[in-house]
């Protein structure tokens, strides 16, 4: 007893309740690894314990543990970090071990568990873990089923993980304050079962939401529904890790939901089933052939499809607002309208203003503009036949021939067979019916490039 | 350039008219000193206000961009009648400023014209296209005052009178002096209170009365010398006042120069780089064109306040604000007033 005490603090021995959870596993924390970097890292296999098929991270990792008489042992740290929303911006944002979101935890069916949470936040936590079936003084929500961890103290989560499947794990207190600041991680029971709906490729990955001024690094933390980066784990388009999966793979993609809004999630170029919820596994007879699969607040999603088609295929949320970065949505539409002498005369006040808008937002993914420090373009990323024009939950599932089992490294744009590209027709065209299109003033034709400003 | 204190002091033709001619030459002189200050007043207000101009004009051409604009936009169905009878309503508006401006303008000018006595082809005299940038540093107080006490016009030629006086009277040996801002007017003590560092004088001769040859002298003396600790009070009490703000506006033009306008500027550019990101439209653009407008503006008002105060403090250091009070009540004129003789 003090022995813990020396470890633990009083308030975190206090926090174990009597009786459901051992006295003896810990008489030191492990260690709490961290991540300094925003790209994935490739799925750890287990080097002891149960076997398993890794998962891998869409810009994150797994949290390594430590075997403890029979207890796996895990180490989470709470805490300020900074977190690249894809190269260009960086955010200050609330996570664990070093980014947000926090590491993957992943265990068996029947491991016996126990996570040791330390706050290193200004303000107290918890940690619930969501869809796991526990003794209720585990389920982390602060005041009802414990007290809050203040500041500087760790607690620990004792309990047996009865069933494989899907879950994530999020704070129960000030939690709007800190899912908005970005704390969240995933949480995959792997079979006791090796063999059991066994995939090739399994990626996780959560979508959250964040509201950052442009030009600032903190999220609004008082936002409820207007954000305006729209992110997986953390990330956003082109930022996003592409999905790599040989040729032939049985894939599976699990996604949780932990924004304030629903995302039809949309995958081009295959058929798949949803093979899981934050339930648990779906019943083949239940599972029905999507290509779009709705993910609702709180929810999560495991989606399986066997990787048949070669190809870079878009994978994104079907809110086409939600495949856009930052953007105004009091900019007034300039379609159609005829700008002839108006940027001459707008620049005799603004030298350094430009026409934008006037054939539509297209010219928002050509051009590369200044725009405000820290400040990702609203559409952007540029692929082998140009500008790709998107921001947000968007990236691609690159499925190529011959690649090794374990890799997991951008293969590069796909080089598609001959014949197999959409074409220009070249023959004669029909007289077009509508008004011809109106003439550019040559201002909009020339990008202008301003020197001298830093920061990007 | 004449020097004025030539006219204050010019010799007296004779000793019956002298003191009716010496009142009316200190008139003549403080009134001379005071045209010379309100020109330059009226100069400084004259440039202002054609800077202004320019100023105004910028924010009738935004506004115009912005109207002709909504215009289109409501012609192509993207803009309702009410967002175009916006802009145009500021443009409207921008106009009627920009003639307002104008009109300031040119009766500045014309103030200025007056002034300087010009006519016929004189007026088309030019003027720069901006007011002069501040000085470096403010003069300081101690410096003004003195300035005042050695070329004040009152206080010389009540300094001058007083030894004429004494001369007159068959004062000859001075036995002490006394800082007529020491004492008060009311009466000029034989003490003199030394300070400790900086201490702005004005040396009044006292005598021994003993050499008088009768106590008339004596009075008339005292009361002479009462009477020049008087100007010499009331003359630093003036530089005091005009100081005062002469510094206030020296602060606060420095204040636009140094932090609103280059503030202004920064969000100037930080909104252009928003517009780059279809944050914000091109109608918030070119209302931060007029905002930023309305701050190098009000920048210039405050340069031309200090110029004024400038102008002022000048005037009471070396006497023309009574010829000023006139001059701004009518055009110059060689009245002779003053005072009735005891
Ligand atoms: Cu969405």
């Amino acid at each position: 007893m003090n022995t813990r005490r020396r470890f633990l603090g009083g308030a975190a021995a206090a926090a174990l309740g009597a009786g459901l959870v051992s006295r003896v596993g810990a008489a030191s924390l492990p260690e709490a690894p961290t991540m300094d970097k925003a790209t994935m890292r490739p799925p750890l296999a287990p080097p002891n314990g149960r076997p398993y098929q890794p998962v891998a991270t869409l810009n994150g990792w797994t949290l390594p543990w430590r075997m403890r008489d029979g207890w796996k042992e895990f180490h989470l740290v709470a805490e300020p970090v900074v977190r690249e929303i894809a190269p260009g911006m960086k955010a200050n944002l609330w996570g664990y071990n070093g980014q947000s979101p926090g590491p993957t935890i992943e265990c068996v069916e029947g491991d016996k568990v126990r996570i040791f949470v330390t706050n290193r936040l200004p303000e107290h936590t918890t940690i619930h873990w969501h869809g796991i079936l526990l003794p209720n003084g585990m389920d982390g929500v602060g005041g009802l089923t414990q007290p809050q961890i203040p500041s500087g103290k760790t607690f620990v989560y004792e309990f047996t993980m009865r069933k494989s499947g899907t879950f994530m794990y999020h704070p129960h207190a000030d939690e709007m304050v800190q899912m908005a600041m970005g704390m969240h991680g995933f949480l995959v029971v792997h079979p006791r079962n090796p063999g059991f709906r066994r995939v090739d490729r399994d990626f996780v990955f959560l979508l959250n939401a964040l509201d950052i001024e442009p030009g600032a690094r903190t999220p609004k933390v008082a936002t409820m529904l207007e954000f305006n980066l729209w992110c997986w784990n953390s990330r956003v388009f082109p930022g996003i890790d592409p999905l790599v999966v040989r040729k032939g793979d049985r894939v599976r993609v699990r996604i949780g939901n932990l924004t304030m809004t629903n995302h039809p999630i949309h995958l081009h170029g295959y058929e798949f089933v949803v093979s899981g919820t934050d339930g648990g596994w779906v019943r083949p007879e239940a599972q029905s052939p999507e290509v779009t699969v709705d993910i609702a607040v709180g929810q999560m999603r495991a989606i399986e499809f066997v990787a048949d088609a070669p190809g870079d295929w878009a994978f994104h949320c079907h809110k086409s607002h939600h495949t856009m970065n930052a953007m105004g949505h009091g900019v007034p539409t300039m379609i159609g309208v005829d700008h002839r002498g108006i940027a001459r005369k707008v620049m005799n006040v603004i030298p350094d203003y430009m026409v934008m808008g006037e054939r539509g937002m297209a010219d928002m993914g050509e051009m590369e503009m200044p725009l405000p420090d820290n400040t990702l373009p609203m559409m952007t990323g540029t692929g082998p036949f140009g500008p790709i024009e998107m921001g947000g939950m968007f990236t691609v599932v690159k499925v190529r021939d011959g690649l090794a089992r374990d890799d997991y490294a951008d293969p590069g744009w796909y080089k598609h067979p001959p014949g197999t590209v959409a074409y220009e027709w070249t023959g004669a065209l029909p007289k077009l019916a509508r008004a011809e299109a109106v003439d550019r003033d040559p201002r909009t034709l020339t990008v202008r490039r301003r020197g001298g400003h830093s920061g990007h | 350039m004449f020097s004025v204190f030539q006219i204050a002091t010019m010799p007296v033709a004779t000793k019956i008219t002298r003191q009716r001619f010496e009142q009316a030459k200190l008139a003549v002189a403080a009134e001379m000193l005071g045209v010379a200050a309100e020109t330059r007043r009226a100069y400084y207000s004259a440039v202002a206000a054609q800077e202004a101009i320019r100023y105004f004009d910028q924010v009738k051409e935004s506004a115009e961009a912005g109207a002709e604009l909504a215009r289109r936009m409501f012609g192509a169905g993207n803009f309702s009648a009410l967002q175009r009878a916006r802009e145009q309503a500021f443009y409207a508006d921008a106009v009627a400023q920009l003639a307002r401006a104008r009109q300031t303008a040119k009766a500045e000018r014309e103030r200025l014209t007056r002034l300087m006595g010009l006519w016929r082809e004189d007026i088309a005299f030019k003027l720069p296209d901006r007011l002069p940038g501040l000085p470096k540093a403010p003069t300081e107080l101690r410096d003004a005052e003195q300035t005042a006490m050695r070329t004040r016009l009152d206080v010389q030629v009540s300094r001058r009178d007083l030894g004429t006086l004494a001369e007159s009277l068959g004062l000859t040996k001075a036995t002490r002096f006394v800082n007529a801002l020491d004492a008060g007017p009311a009466q000029v003590r034989e003490t003199h209170a030394v300070l400790n560092g900086f201490e702005l004088r004005l040396e009044i001769p006292l005598f021994d009365w003993g050499q008088a040859r009768v106590a008339r002298a004596e009075a008339l003396y005292m009361q002479a010398a009462n009477r020049t600790a008087e100007t010499a009070i009331n003359a630093r009490s003036e530089v005091r006042e005009a100081y005062a703000a002469y510094r206030t506006t020296y602060d606060l033009a420095r204040h636009y120069r140094d932090e609103i306008v280059p503030l202004r500027k920064r969000i100037s550019e930080e909104n252009l780089l928003r517009y780059n990101g279809m944050l914000i439209g091109v109608f918030e653009l070119l209302v931060d064109v007029r905002e930023s407008v309305a701050a190098v503006n009000a920048a210039i008002e405050a340069t031309r306040d200090f110029w004024l105060a400038e102008a002022d403090l000048q005037a009471a250091q070396n006497g023309a604000a009574a010829g000023m009070r006139k001059a701004k009540r009518a055009a110059p004129a060689m009245a002779v007033g003053g005072p009735k003789p005891h």
